[in-house]
């Protein structure tokens, strides 16, 4: 008889003193990494998809901003 | 509920990417300053000797010949094995440096300075080969040393004018530059396995091999915890300086080792000089823009401010519990590299090496 093996468990977060399960930890997301969605409804794709859109435009103006201000600052601090 | 995502997803991404950026610009400003500082160039024509090796002195001759090209109204180039002599008497230099020696005959040194030459010598391992060294350091006008304790063995010895003159970073192949994907690594080695590297990551292995880590470079299968590294050790593999820079910038965290004056395996160093002054790759990983943890060495405070240009550690222990803070700090890692950056392009380049080097010979 083949017995059929159980699929692991993925990463469902760690259990915390008080027994409860803790979230997995959450990792530093990068540009173009994907929030994951919450389980279920079409809505939280929805969501999810936004989110991701959003947050690879903040990704992009974040990091000009910065270089820029980097730019004024490394100048500035050159002269000291 | 979409407009939340929105505000949300943008916010986030701005909030990660923008201190990256900020040190990019940083960076970048005060690499332009660098590139935009002129020298005056000394009315001397001078003769370079070059080691005549390959890697890792190849770089180091491209590099003092790059710079000296900027500095001396006239820069001429041999190798120790062609007829040094010859190309003075025809050429007549003001000066001649050599680099390294080992592979330049005495009797080349003497006619060239017979002829009214003035000659020096900046010695490029001291103190491992001080067995070597110090039979042919007596033949130069001037010797420099990027080692302090070779400077009263070689005035002992008879050297008339000796100058303690580290190496520096090459700023043309040592900088910061974007990150390498495929290079991303948060703590990297790049070196030989001499026995006292090998000792101590032994006693690190079992915490490294839990993390994001490459260590590149000959004898590393020593290990006796070899098995736990193995998927991260590029074992036998020498690195070109560009992909050595390549890697530095990629990383979170360098590690320095400083290799052992006392190794009888591989040095020649019987009066056992002892080894106070930092090696070349203190410049070149400053310059890269990463986080240096080094050990100590006597010098090192003279060249950067532990704790706030670099960073130290005094035990296997001790390097573990840095690894773990600043890899948790990313704020504080940019700021320790961006001082240590700053340090190195104002002291430590070849510039201001050979400007000490030349204001000596032609004095």
């Amino acid at each position: 008889m083949t017995m059929l093996k159980r699929r692991k468990p993925q990463n469902r977060g760690t259990r915390t003193a008080a027994g409860k399960k803790s979230k997995p930890a959450a990792a530093g997301r990068k540009r173009g990494a994907k929030k994951p969605a919450p389980a279920g409804a079409a809505a939280a794709r929805k969501y999810s998809e936004v989110y991701n859109r959003a947050y690879d435009a903040g990704y992009d103006q974040g990091f000009n901003d910065g270089y820029a201000k980097g730019l004024e600052d490394g100048a500035l601090d050159a002269q000291t | 509920m979409i407009r939340s995502a929105q505000e949300r997803g943008y916010a986030d991404g701005y909030r990660t990417s923008y201190p990256a950026g900020h040190h990019r610009g940083w960076c970048d400003a005060l690499l332009s300053w660098h590139a935009s500082k002129t020298h005056p160039v000394r009315d001397v024509h001078l003769l370079y000797v070059t080691t005549g090796m390959g890697v890792p002195y190849a770089p180091i001759d491209e590099a003092v010949v790059d710079t000296l090209s900027r500095m001396v109204a006239r820069l001429t180039v041999c190798r120790p094995t062609d007829d040094v002599p010859g190309v003075a008497f025809q050429e007549k230099p003001h000066g001649m440096l050599v680099l390294n020696g080992m592979n330049l005959e005495t009797a080349k040194v003497a006619r060239v300075k017979e002829m009214g030459i003035r000659t020096a010598v900046w010695m490029t391992d001291d103190p491992y080969y001080s067995d070597v060294t110090g039979l042919f350091a007596v033949h130069y006008d001037h010797v420099f040393t990027l080692e302090l304790s070779c400077v009263p063995f070689y005035r002992e010895l008879g050297c008339p004018s000796v100058h303690h003159l580290p190496f520096a970073n090459d700023f043309r192949i040592f900088r910061p530059r974007p990150e390498d994907p495929a290079k991303r690594v948060d703590v990297l080695f790049i070196g030989s396995g001499y026995w006292n590297r090998i000792r101590f990551f032994d006693r690190i292995a079992p915490y490294l091999a839990t993390k994001n880590v490459m260590i590149a470079g000959w004898w590393w299968d020593r290990l006796a915890n070899y098995h736990l590294l193995a998927g991260k050790i590029r074992l036998g593999q020498w690195m070109t300086p560009a992909e050595t820079a390549e890697h530095y910038a990629s990383a979170k965290i360098v590690i320095n080792l400083h290799r052992a004056p006392d190794d009888d395996s591989y040095n020649r160093n019987n009066r056992r000089l002892p080894a106070l002054s930092v090696n070349p790759r203190t410049f070149e990983i400053a310059g890269s823009g990463a986080l240096q943890l080094t050990d100590v060495r006597m010098d090192l405070q003279n060249h950067y401010a532990p704790g706030q240009e670099i960073v130290t550690y005094e035990s296997p222990e001790d390097l573990i519990g840095k690894i773990e803070y600043y890899l948790a700090r990313e704020d504080e890692r940019l700021a320790i590299i961006r001082r240590g950056l700053k340090r190195t392009l104002r002291e430590h380049t070849y510039e201001k090496r050979l400007d000490a080097l030349l204001q000596v010979l032609f004095a």
